[in-house]
């Protein structure tokens, strides 16, 4: 290619694919289920395409923040395992590390909720 | 009591197991009057069914292994039947266990009375036509954990589990934690982090070991327009420490989005321990409380991701269960939230 895009940028996009079939199922087949267990199955699915659309949508934002964030905290971990062994290893039972610590397991967790439910976000921060 | 999913007609060998195993215990011909399935847990098949019973129609509900336990903690059938007798002798409202499977039955399944009222979390925190019941719920909710925990479980009963020898109940928690975290073999940082804070403050225990229900919350209680109208999906009881049970109830998510109302959406804490005590509730320990709901956020986040897990592994592919992996964030919100307040001097 003679731009310097991604050579394996797809159009439409995932995004867009997962959108699309998200749309399908709560537009046509959720209204055509009588079934009430069939009818949660699916509500879940559709459900389920959302948070892989809000999470594609802003994947690359959320690894690189938790990724700048984790390497910040005292000890410099690379990754969730080396934290892991660092918490396990008591490098956080300092008041001040283990404050730092919880910050940032909370924008973590504020990324994995946006995905998963925003509204539950909304909720416990008020 | 819960959602119909649909109408099925019971398999017939089913069927046949069942009128036998009635007839057996009554000397009575028994006969299919109704049967419709009805949705369940995941480890677990439900039915109701009314059975003809000489001159008599009984209402009853089946509950029958699904072949795959959900965790190697709950209970068989025939001792969930066995207790289930034990609690209702004891005083504690909950269905009559009425008809055991045979000894050789491939899934083991016991019948139960039928009782009425509504069992489904969403709808006990929000019917207009449960507002009363709810205005009462949290003190009878108490109340009744004190009768639970008074069964006398020593005589008569299969081997109910409980705490390894030399462990306290909070230990032998932490201990199941670590197991299940060894089986999923995924590492997080929220888990290394709570476990190694609740690992730093086991609470002390008095030595009161007691029956617990083990899954004491709104999903699993019948409540009818007076109130608790039954305890109901006994599987995981256990020999332990009353705070379990008595925390249990308010982990954020059995509030069903209620999250004002800290005792399972519909009350306050304070009638729930009130309750308690004029029952004859013993003393509750408000640090041990507190452990045992952190302890609670973590190990359903845990249970979120093992159900997923059933997913991945092929064992039992579901979205629902799928989804259940992404919903533990917001249990992982609750705990680090909670342990910096905590640490900030609150509670």
């Amino acid at each position: 290619m003679s731009d310097d895009r991604d050579a394996f940028e797809q159009h439409p996009s995932a995004l867009d694919l997962i959108d699309a079939a998200r749309e399908h199922l709560a537009t046509r087949v959720l209204p055509a289920i009588t079934d009430p267990r069939l009818r949660f199955e699916t509500l879940v699915a559709t459900h389920v395409l959302g948070v892989a659309s809000r999470e594609l949508s802003r994947g690359p934002e959320m690894t690189a923040e938790i990724d700048r964030g984790r390497a910040a905290l005292p000890g410099s971990p690379v990754h969730d395992e080396a934290l892991c062994a660092l918490i396990e290893e008591g490098r956080y039972d300092d008041p001040e590390a283990g404050a730092a610590l919880r910050r940032w397991l909370q924008a973590r967790n504020e990324l994995s909720l946006f995905a998963w439910n925003p509204l539950f976000l909304m909720r416990v921060k008020g | 009591m819960t959602e119909v999913i649909r109408a099925d007609a019971l398999p017939d060998p089913l069927r046949d197991e069942l009128l036998a195993a009635v007839t057996a215990a009554t000397g009575l011909p028994a006969s299919l009057v109704a049967a419709r399935r009805l949705a369940g847990g995941a480890s677990m098949e439900t039915w109701s069914v009314d059975l003809r019973v000489g001159d008599a129609v009984e209402a009853l509900v089946l509950r029958r292994d699904m072949g795959a336990n959900m965790s190697a903690y709950a209970l068989d059938r025939p001792t969930e039947f066995a207790l289930l007798q034990a609690a209702c002798a004891a005083g504690v409202r909950a269905p009559r266990p009425r008809y055991l499977s045979p000894a050789g039955a491939a899934r083991r399944w016991f019948l139960m009375e039928r009782l009425p009222g509504e069992s489904v979390g969403r709808k006990v925190v929000r019917a207009p036509e449960l507002a009363a019941a709810r205005e009462v719920l949290a003190r009878q909710l108490g109340e009744a954990l004190a009768v639970i925990h008074r069964v006398p479980v020593a005589q008569g009963l299969p081997a109910i589990p409980g705490p390894t020898e030399g462990r306290s109940p909070a230990e032998e928690a932490l201990h199941q934690v670590r197991a299940v975290l060894a089986t999923l073999g995924l590492r997080n940082p929220v888990w290394s982090y709570a476990l190694r804070w609740l690992g730093q403050r086991v609470p002390a225990w008095d030595g009161a070991l007691v029956l617990v229900h083990g899954d004491y919350r709104i999903g699993n209680l019948l409540v009818d327009r007076d109130g608790l109208a039954g305890v109901l999906d006994w599987e995981f009881a256990h020999l332990g420490d009353r705070h379990e049970d008595l925390a249990w109830v308010t982990v954020r998510d059995w509030r069903f989005e209620q999250d004002a109302r800290v005792v399972g959406g519909v009350g306050s804490l304070d009638d729930y321990l009130d309750g308690y005590a004029s029952a004859g509730g013993l003393p509750v320990d408000r640090d041990a409380f507190v452990w045992w709901d952190l302890i609670g956020n973590l190990r359903w986040a845990l249970m979120c991701h093992a159900q997923a897990d059933r997913h991945l592994r092929g064992a039992d592919r579901s979205v629902e269960l799928l989804s259940l992996g992404r919903k533990a964030a917001e249990m992982e919100w609750e705990l680090i939230d909670r342990i910096d307040a905590i640490e900030k001097g609150g509670r």
